[in-house]
């Protein structure tokens, strides 16, 4: 479903990626992890067409969308959950929801509404209320909920763990794990390389911009040497 | 007392006029953080286009929809010759600043060109002559017209900006442009869309405050900016029912300080209002309501 093909991305002269190559394909649950600064969010922003790439492909569904504005992304079926969550927090609950489904025009979208309020019954009872207002796991419930709301096929979350207690956390991948079972494509990024794994098929590693080793989710569970970068060596 | 009420009467269809400039002011400035100078210019070109209506024989609410159409489009020029140009290269918001001073001079120079320097008059119309006498108190048709006109403009912002896609986009990149990229809006065309409603409102305010006094100048429009900025700064950057609120102030104030201290006075203390605010509340009257902000 997305293909990177040696993508690069640079801020100045300062190249983010230096030529990383992923696949995710149809239906499956990959995960990027990686440490801070790896070059994790930037993939994401590359993919979205929130900066540009300097060289590379990226492949939605075999069209390339390198040069495709960001809205116009959105539109082809491809959502983000953003780093830190990034609710507009000035506004309420449900107007988040509802400017999520803003590049839609159909008639469905009371009824996903509806679906999202059923997924995470929080929302619904603070509806009205400022999104600024809720607690972090709330907004991260938002954040998602936000992203479903353009009916997406590939789903795209930045360190959805960031910052939440861990009850929250399992709460947050069980989500995940729900919305890649009812058929979304989920691409995770995470710093939190177990929890990520536990719930991927399949994990890429990305080091200073380049990918360093993948596999199977399992088997990296079990490599020697992701155990002792990524998971404490436990 | 009936000097009160008749003064009262007048600040507000005054202060109404004010309102629905505000209105206007505060979506560029507050919301989409922008310094558009010729707002002002909108507005004068607003009652012209109004006026000149009216002269090819449009009734008054159809020369209201021409002033409100043509500040618009005026509007969404100054977005796409200046402001998106300037962005995309990277300008300062100075730059920005000096190039919509140029553009309302420009404008004001045009004005003069056509119209000329002359204070102009609206045709007669029903409107003027149409007043009731209430216990000493004269209300005007003319005045129960624009207050009634500038509520409707009030209320329909209102339902654009909180009720409609397009007002939960403008609010959205209001916020982030990049979290309003992330979500599928497209910026470039919200921001262009905002600089339309801002327009427009300028233009509206501009066709009912020449009514009100039944005088329009090229000049009308400097002193209103000047007064727009006033109002947005009372009811806080950026806050709709704020700049409601403050340009009924305004309009009170300056009416009563005419009637009961003097008219040469209006300005010093209607500015002297803005001073003592900002010194005491500089978020605006209305600080305390900051997440009402549109």
């Amino acid at each position: 479903m997305l293909e990177l093909r040696k993508l690069c991305v640079g801020y100045g002269p300062i190249d983010v990626l230096k030529g990383i190559s992923l696949s995710v394909p149809t239906g499956s649950c990959v995960c990027l992890i990686g440490a801070n600064g790896a070059g994790k969010t930037t993939t994401l922003s590359a993919i979205c067409g929130l900066v540009a790439a300097s060289s590379g492909d990226i492949l939605f569904e075999g069209q390339p969308i390198h040069c495709v504005a960001a809205d116009v992304i959105v539109r082809r079926g491809v959502s983000l959950v953003p780093e830190g969550r990034r609710v507009v927090s000035n506004m309420s609950v449900e107007d988040n929801l509802l400017v999520g489904a803003y590049t839609r025009r159909d008639d469905k979208i009371g009824v996903d509404l509806e679906s999202v309020y059923r997924r995470f019954g929080r929302l619904r009872e603070r509806r009205k209320q400022f999104a600024g207002q809720m607690s972090g796991g709330e907004q991260q419930m938002l954040a998602i909920g936000r992203a479903l709301m353009a009916r997406p096929r590939l789903l795209l979350l930045d360190e959805p763990s960031m910052g939440l207690a861990p009850q929250i956390v399992n709460d947050i991948f069980r989500t995940i794990r729900e919305i890649n079972a009812a058929g979304t494509t989920v691409l995770l990024v995470e710093q939190n390389a177990r929890k990520a794994l536990s719930i991927a098929s399949y994990g890429y590693v990305l080091e200073s911009g380049r990918i360093n080793s993948e596999g199977k989710a399992g088997d990296l569970l079990k490599s020697p040497q992701i155990v002792a970068a990524y998971l404490g060596g436990a | 007392m009936s000097t009160f009420f008749q003064q009262l009467v007048n600040g507000i269809s005054l202060g109404s006029t004010y309102a629905v400039f505000a209105m206007g002011c505060t979506l560029i400035f507050g919301v989409l953080n922008i310094v558009n100078m010729a707002q002002g210019a909108f507005f004068m070109a607003g009652a012209y286009f109004g006026l000149e209506a009216a002269r090819l024989g449009l009734p008054t609410p159809l020369a209201l929809v021409v002033a409100l159409l043509g500040g618009g489009l005026l509007g969404m020029l100054s977005e796409l010759v200046i402001f998106r140009t300037l962005r995309a290269r990277g300008g300062h918001r100075w730059m920005g600043l000096v190039a919509s001073l140029a553009l309302a001079r420009m404008m004001v120079g045009l004005a003069q060109e056509i119209f000329g320097t002359q204070v102009q008059r609206y045709p007669a119309n029903g409107l003027l002559q149409i007043s009731w006498e209430i216990a000493d108190v004269r209300i005007q048709l003319l005045q129960v017209v624009i207050l009634v006109v500038s509520l409707l403009l009030m209320a329909l912002l209102a339902f654009v900006l909180q009720r409609s896609s397009t007002g939960r986009a403008i609010r959205t990149v209001a916020f982030s442009e990049d979290v309003a990229r992330i979500v599928g809006v497209p910026v470039g065309r919200t921001i262009l869309a905002t600089f339309f409603l801002a327009g427009a409102l300028a233009g509206a305010a501009g066709m009912l405050l020449g009514n009100l006094f039944n005088v329009v100048s090229p000049f009308m429009g400097e002193q209103m900016l000047v007064k727009g900025l006033t109002v947005i700064i009372i009811g806080g950057l950026g806050n709709v029912p704020g700049a409601v609120a403050g340009g009924f102030m305004l309009g009170l104030i300056e009416v009563f300080s005419v009637a009961y201290v003097s008219s040469s006075f209006r300005d010093a203390i209607g500015f002297g209002l803005i001073f003592f605010i900002l010194l005491v509340k500089p978020n605006g009257l209305f600080s305390g309501f900051e997440e009402r902000r549109a």
